[in-house]
């Protein structure tokens, strides 16, 4: 296994993260976009006019006839998207599949924070085929910690009544999943169950934020304390022993993949290229919008679907640091036997100011986390394996010892 | 301080018995690069990239025998990595397991 080496022309973008709405009904304490180190949304229209979310569907149109794209996925995002007005978001997507080439199919989806979902946004989901995402950190103790509304009121009960209606038999198959930042300072069985008794299709476990500047909380120096590997653990052997129904869960699921000599289905493990676009309600073409974690102004271009096509984003050299594969990462990752399966894991978790790679040539601030839980899934794979498979070997700290990933390279 | 409506209220109180919350950590001293930490020490993981996935197909835990379905899908499909705040768990042209 090998994260793979990327050369060549870039690869074109396949979901499109939309701003349709720059501003929340939420201010969680641990906000990327209103919490960290850039202070853009201050200066980005409130919500994306018609004419630049026109221009918009023309540029991915573009993009996919340019690249013959089989499919692309366009996620309505904010802020809270559900701040936007209906008819806008109608629109505009309507606008995208009216646009597209017709051998390109379009995903359309939105995240919210859920506590704007009703039945008038059901109906337009419904009628314009657009799944949702929901964010749900816990019960109300763990939710309700982080994620308030500006007066300081949690936001569980309005999120857990969007969820007891999403869960209706009638809406379910509108519902992709949940989205879950983890704090390791909670009991994570409870947490997991709480989020179980939603019944989700998915379950997506995000790592908080956080870099070698501005450490996540609890990610401390000491290597040997590894407080999100011993959260992740508990669920993951939850999840794994479950006999029952359980979601998909794609952390789990990519670490399985790689150490199986597969590829990642997500971008924050095992180094697979990026292929995410953002773009701010004034049309701005950027980076990852998680890049704004690290410095002010990380995730700007200075390019606009007004005057740029998507592939002038794709000559950015931040896109072609995402998608450098194992190039891409510092000496001690590419000199390490787990590279194969965490990738160097998520990009902005490797910033450090002042480090070379544009910031990025570190480990991840969450490598003694990715290092312990990748070898708790490991050994709990190897110790369920059917007898016939069992000619299990070691990794060792001799790099370059495991055998290539299977495929040799990411598709696509 | 945030301006305009973003503007935080006060602190709600957390729940009896509730655990305390982990705050952010103090930011790092300034760049000292020679200061990042050493890497963990990777102990001995067993190496799974080997195994017949064909047999694995098979394996008694549905997690594992979908695992190796994936894999050997995906060996021919046209997909990419999602974003990570993307919560359907789904790839792109992902055949469902």
């Amino acid at each position: 296994m090998t994260v793979p080496e990327r050369s060549g022309p870039p690869l074109p973008f396949r979901e499109f993260l939309v701003k349709v709405h720059s501003r929340c009904n939420l201010a969680c304490r641990y906000c990327y976009v209103y919490e960290s180190e850039d202070r853009g949304w201050r200066t980005q229209p409130v919500a994306m006019a018609p004419a630049t979310a026109g221009r918009l569907v023309l540029r991915i149109a573009e993009h996919a006839r340019r690249h013959a794209l089989r499919s692309v996925r366009v996620i309505l995002h904010g802020g809270e998207p559900l701040l936007a007005d209906g008819e806008s978001l109608a629109r505009l997507v309507r606008g995208l599949r009216a646009a597209l080439p017709a051998g390109t199919r379009a995903e359309v989806a939105l995240q919210t924070n859920g506590t704007l979902l009703g039945e008038t946004v059901l109906r337009l989901c419904h009628a314009e085929d657009i799944r949702i995402g929901v964010s749900l950190d816990g019960p109300p103790a763990v939710h309700d910690r982080y994620r308030r509304d500006p007066a300081g009121r949690g936001s569980h009960a309005r999120v857990a009544a969007a969820l007891e209606l999403l869960a209706r038999p009638e809406h379910r198959p509108l519902w992709s999943g949940l989205l879950t930042t983890v704090d390791p300072s909670t009991d994570p069985l409870a947490t997991y169950d709480h989020l179980l008794s939603y019944d989700p299709p998915a379950l997506t476990l995000i790592l908080p934020l956080g870099n070698w500047t501005v450490p996540p909380p609890g990610r401390v120096p000491d290597p040997a304390r590894t407080p999100y590997a011993d959260w992740l653990a508990q669920v993951f052997d939850r999840w794994y022993g479950s006999t029952g129904r359980a979601p998909r869960i794609t952390l789990f699921e990519s670490v399985i993949d790689l150490l199986l000599g597969g590829a990642s289905g997500s971008e924050v493990i095992g180094g697979g290229p990026s292929r995410l676009a953002v773009i701010d309600t004034d049309g701005s073409l950027t980076l990852s919008d998680h890049l704004k974690t690290t410095y002010d102004g990380a995730d700007r271009t200075g390019l606009s679907v007004h005057r740029d096509p998507f592939d002038a984003l794709l000559r950015h050299p931040g896109v072609a640091a995402r998608q450098a594969g194992r190039a891409g990462l510092c000496a001690d990752c590419r000199a390490c036997p787990l590279v194969a399966v965490c990738g160097g894991g998520h990009y902005p978790h490797r910033y450090r100011a002042g480090s070379g790679g544009m910031g990025h040539d570190n480990p991840s601030v969450y490598c003694p986390d990715l290092a312990r839980f990748i070898g708790h899934v490991a050994r709990t794979v190897a110790a369920d394996l059917p007898t016939t498979a069992k000619a299990v070997t070691k990794v060792t700290a001799e790099a370059g010892r495991i055998p290539d990933r299977r495929g040799a390279e990411h598709r696509g | 301080m945030r301006a305009g409506p973003l503007e935080r209220g006060p602190d709600v109180v957390p729940p009896a018995g509730a655990p305390e919350p982990m705050d952010r950590a103090d930011p790092a001293d300034p760049p000292d690069l020679p200061g990042v930490p050493r890497p963990p020490d990777i102990p001995d993981i067993p190496d799974l990239a080997g195994l017949p996935l064909e047999e694995l197909l098979d394996a008694p835990n549905p997690v594992l025998a979908r695992a190796a379905r994936r894999v050997l899908d995906r060996l021919t499909a046209e997909e990419a990595p999602l974003a990570a705040y993307n919560s359907s768990a789904v790839p792109i042209d992902d055949h469902p397991v």
